[in-house]
């Protein structure tokens, strides 16, 4: 569905988006800065700003951003992923102008007061890493072995002897949380015109950037293939990742795949999820998803089960695979994943909120605010020989790197791939 | 110091929602919510049987019916004629999913407009034709053991909390040793006694026409057999003696009963709008403010597993206490005593009031945009939460269902300050149950 909208960037750089949704009585507004851990090194102060920012400001303390966040009615949140800050917020619709107001003065304004930082900041055992969960360990594993080194695949840096100071993240923020190369979003009821107004007023006064931190390409566009079987005493469970070549989005193949790939673990009635939770009862759900950021694009399956279990999971998968990419989806499956992809397209966005932040992402990734609804048309164009092409070039087993940790002792750390992973050596997450 | 905005009390306009009941004695809610161009639907079957009906011997028979109600086609063939439930939701165009609660079990599913007739007849289907096979009790029995070791990874907090009121009260999973001896016959019999008309609520929440679902459903649904819905036993609050759980930080998790969301409905938002504002800044001043430096942190989450009027079971609000290094359990507990105290001698200001209310309402607007959530509040309203001025009444009507999701942010803001003090009294007076949590065992 296309809503009214309106585009602009503002002369300090910031893309602004206003689209207008009538009905809930509330305003959503995204930011999305550029924020891709880049340097390992970097990664306290980078998390620390990310935690700190939007809290206070030199003309307001903690508590009177608070105080005036509730007064507006509304509520202000931030998330990092692997390589974007998020700022959200959400307020009751006549609160827009004084959320856009609070918002300029936290970003041009920002206070970060070293007698504020709590404890943990502190690091008090200098040179500690805490030791990774299995799933982290499987994560890091699968990234490094599939792409080789990388800033998504690299172990935190030990803590530096002392603590994050309010000069690194001040210098972090000049240099990060600038308008140029950012996006803003506001989804609301009022009258889009009105509300670029807005933002200009109050956002205007911010400067800087393109701060560059966007995450350097996978040494390798396409995994390395293999098996990789790690043990991970006291997981509790199996656990199964795997990374297998995949097109980005902006690939004219990539409606097709993503067609295949809901055949292969992409909802409920998928092959996946038929043969493993169904048929043997060996995981509560697995899943297969399309994975995309600036290093690269793949396909991940991921699933867990019993301790013990790890092969009998990894072989079960192998041979879903290559029964899609041998024999293809039949054309009911396809038609099914179709009118699936369809209605997921719809109801996937269906509250205000979760639209704001899918559309902001588009238009963060150079994707177009109407992306979507182009591309639901184009998923009713793809034919059945075009998805089972897509199942026999991406869904081969000989194309996929399958990795397993477990908790038995009687699994041998046998990676049978060319460089050979271990559980404590690598570092990494993709989410 | 800032001029406060007058809280948007106001829901989204919505054209009028249809209540009706059967003949049987189901319970329909139709709510024709457009939204502008969605082209949705969402469909919410309310059941009030949950795991508080669990037969002795049989915790989790609520769970794994849940589970029978997805009935699956044959699914060796993938391309067979015969799709499960979820083949034929998603072959529509839509997901649907179900939860298993203490007290009622809701089964929801959101679909392009157009599939609306098809998803009813698959309600209705999977109702009138429940007839699991021990085999699918087998294989449903694995998965929910799966689910468990994937649900319960993070330890047993609430639960924990939750026995430390109400002793041996269990969870709503279930216990795959108990489950691996149930039968079909079993899970049949659970239905038959539990999934009667006058035990459940269908609401159909999205861009269609009130009238014509009103006489599909009579159609489709008219045969489920009619029948009260069966109380379970409901513990009154007995705190046991304090008991103990591994846990990654030292500290007490308390468990405060909350009023009956159902008779008490307004000191139970009283509560809400409590801990709200306790946990706006209150808790961590006071924990800072200490002179003896008992807490290392402090916070307070209102229904169980953080839901509020999510169950009309009883209910629980638990405070989280992080205990500083030689801080003994009965201390941490004292200290907490002490910040309650504050709120229960002097109602707040009408400024720290209004900032925790509109923090509610935020909430409240962003959950109700939810098609599926409206379904399933709709749902729980009708099932759960009567209106007084609605409960009984079987006759056709129309207008907002009392307790509907767009009567709470009225109901919230209604609620004082004095009665948000009442409620901290109520909470220094009423048994509470202490779980200590030893840190660096998790």
């Amino acid at each position: 569905m296309k809503r009214p909208s309106a585009r602009s960037t503002l002369g300090n750089g910031l893309q602004v988006v206003a689209v207008e949704a009538p009905g809930a009585p509330l305003a959503e507004i995204r930011l999305v800065v550029p924020y891709a851990l880049t340097d390992p090194r970097e990664a306290p102060v980078r998390e620390r700003l990310a935690a700190r920012l939007g809290t206070a400001s030199t003309t307001r303390d903690r508590q009177a951003v608070a105080d005036r966040t509730a007064d507006l009615g509304a509520e202000l949140s931030t998330v990092v992923t692997v390589e974007q800050l998020l700022l959200s917020v959400s307020v009751l619709s006549e609160g827009l102008p004084g959320a856009l107001e609070l918002l300029g003065d936290l970003l041009v304004r920002p206070a970060y007061r070293e007698d504020e930082l709590p404890s943990p900041v502190r690091r008090s055992v200098a040179g500690h890493v805490p030791a990774a969960g299995p799933r982290t360990v499987l994560r890091r594993a699968v990234l490094t072995h599939a792409f080789g080194p990388h800033p998504l695949a690299a172990e935190p840096a030990p803590a530096p002897p002392s603590p994050v100071t309010a000069d690194e993240l001040y210098a972090l923020h000049r240099r990060a949380v600038v308008p140029a190369g950012s996006v803003l979003l506001v989804m609301t009821g009022a009258a889009p015109d009105h509300v670029l107004q807005l933002v200009t007023e109050h956002l205007g006064p911010w400067t800087g950037g393109p701060s560059g931190l966007v995450l350097p390409p996978f040494r390798r566009a396409e995994p390395t293939p293999g098996r990789l079987a790690l043990q991970h005493p006291g997981a509790g469970q199996a656990l199964l990742l795997t990374a297998g070549p995949a097109a980005p989005s902006t690939d004219p193949g990539h409606a097709a795949l993503h067609l295949a790939r809901l055949v292969l673990g992409g909802h409920s009635s998928s092959r996946l999820t038929r043969r493993l939770r169904e048929r043997h009862a060996l995981a509560y759900a697995v899943s297969a998803d399309l994975r995309e950021n600036a290093a690269g694009s793949w396909l991940e399956i991921e699933c867990a089960g019993a301790p013990g279990t790890a092969d009998r999971m990894a072989a079960e998968v192998g041979d879903v695979l290559r029964e899609l990419a041998d024999d293809g989806p039949t054309p009911r499956e396809t038609e099914r994943v179709r009118r699936y992809a369809a209605g997921f397209t719809r109801f996937a966005l269906a509250t205000r909120a979760e639209e704001a932040s899918a559309l902001a992402g588009f238009v963060a990734r150079g994707l177009d605010v109407d992306w979507l609804p182009e591309y639901a048309e184009a998923l009713g164009a793809v034919t059945h020989s075009q998805v089972a092409e897509a199942a026999a070039g991406f869904l081969q087993p000989a194309r996929t790197l399958t990795a397993t940790i477990d908790d038995t002792a009687t699994i041998d750390d046998t990676a049978t791939a060319d460089d050979t992973a271990t559980a404590d050596d690598q570092e990494g997450t993709a989410r | 110091m800032h001029p406060a905005v007058h809280p948007a009390v106001g829901p989204a306009v919505h054209p009028a929602v249809l209540t009706r009941r059967l003949g049987n004695g189901l319970r329909l809610t139709v709510e024709p919510d457009a939204g502008p161009g969605r082209g949705l639907v969402a469909v919410a079957l309310t059941v009030a049987a949950g795991g508080d009906h669990d037969p002795a011997g049989r915790h989790g028979t609520a769970h794994l019916v849940e589970h029978l109600m997805f009935p699956r086609g044959t699914d060796a063939d993938p391309d067979s004629d015969r799709d499960g439930h979820i083949g034929r939701v998603e072959g529509a165009g839509g997901m649907c999913n179900a939860e298993t609660h203490r007290d009622h079990t809701v089964f929801h599913t959101v679909a392009p407009a157009d599939a609306l007739p098809g998803i009813l007849e698959g309600e209705a289907r999977r109702l009138l034709e429940f007839a699991p096979s021990d085999a699918a009790v087998r294989t449903e029995t694995e998965i929910i053991g799966e689910e468990i070791r994937g649900a319960v990874g993070g330890g047993r907090l609430w639960d924990t909390a939750y026995a430390s009121l109400h002793p041996g009260s269990r969870d709503s999973y279930g216990t795959v040793a108990e489950l691996r001896h149930a039968t079909a016959a079993e899970a049949l019999a659970f239905h038959r006694a539990h999934y009667t008309a006058g035990a459940m609520a269908l609401t159909v929440v999205g861009d269609v026409e009130a009238a014509w679902v009103a006489e599909r459903v009579a159609e489709l649904f008219g045969g489920v057999p009619a029948g009260p819905a069966r109380k379970s036993v409901t513990p009154a609050a007995a705190p046991a003696a304090p008991g103990s759980i591994p846990y990654a930080a030292s500290g007490v998790a308390l468990a405060h009963p909350l009023p009956d969301a159902v008779s008490e409905r307004d000191a139970y938002l009283a509560h809400v709008v409590l801990a709200e504002l306790l946990g706006r800044g209150r808790l961590s001043r006071a924990v800072r403010a200490d002179a003896r430096y008992r807490l290392t942190a402090a916070s307070i989450h209102c229904g169980y597993y953080g839901q509020w009027l999510a169950t009309a079971a009883p209910d629980l609000a638990m405070v989280l206490l992080g205990r500083a290094p030689g801080t003994a359990v009965g201390e941490a507990v004292d200290a907490w005593r002490e910040i309650l105290r504050e709120t229960a001698d002097a109602p707040p200001s009408d400024v720290e009031h209004r900032r925790a209310v509109n923090a509610l309402l935020v909430n409240c607007h962003r959950h109700a945009d939810s098609l599926t959530a409206r379904a399933v509040a709709h749902g729980r309203a009708a099932l759960l939460f009567p209106a007084e001025d609605a409960a009984g009444k079987d006759a056709p009507g129309k207008g907002a269902p009392g307790n509907g999701p767009d009567a709470l942010p009225g109901q919230l803001a209604r609620v004082t300050p004095a009665e948000v003090s009442a409620a901290a009294r109520r909470l220094l007076t009423a048994p509470y149950g202490v779980t200590e949590l030893v840190g660096g065992t998790q």
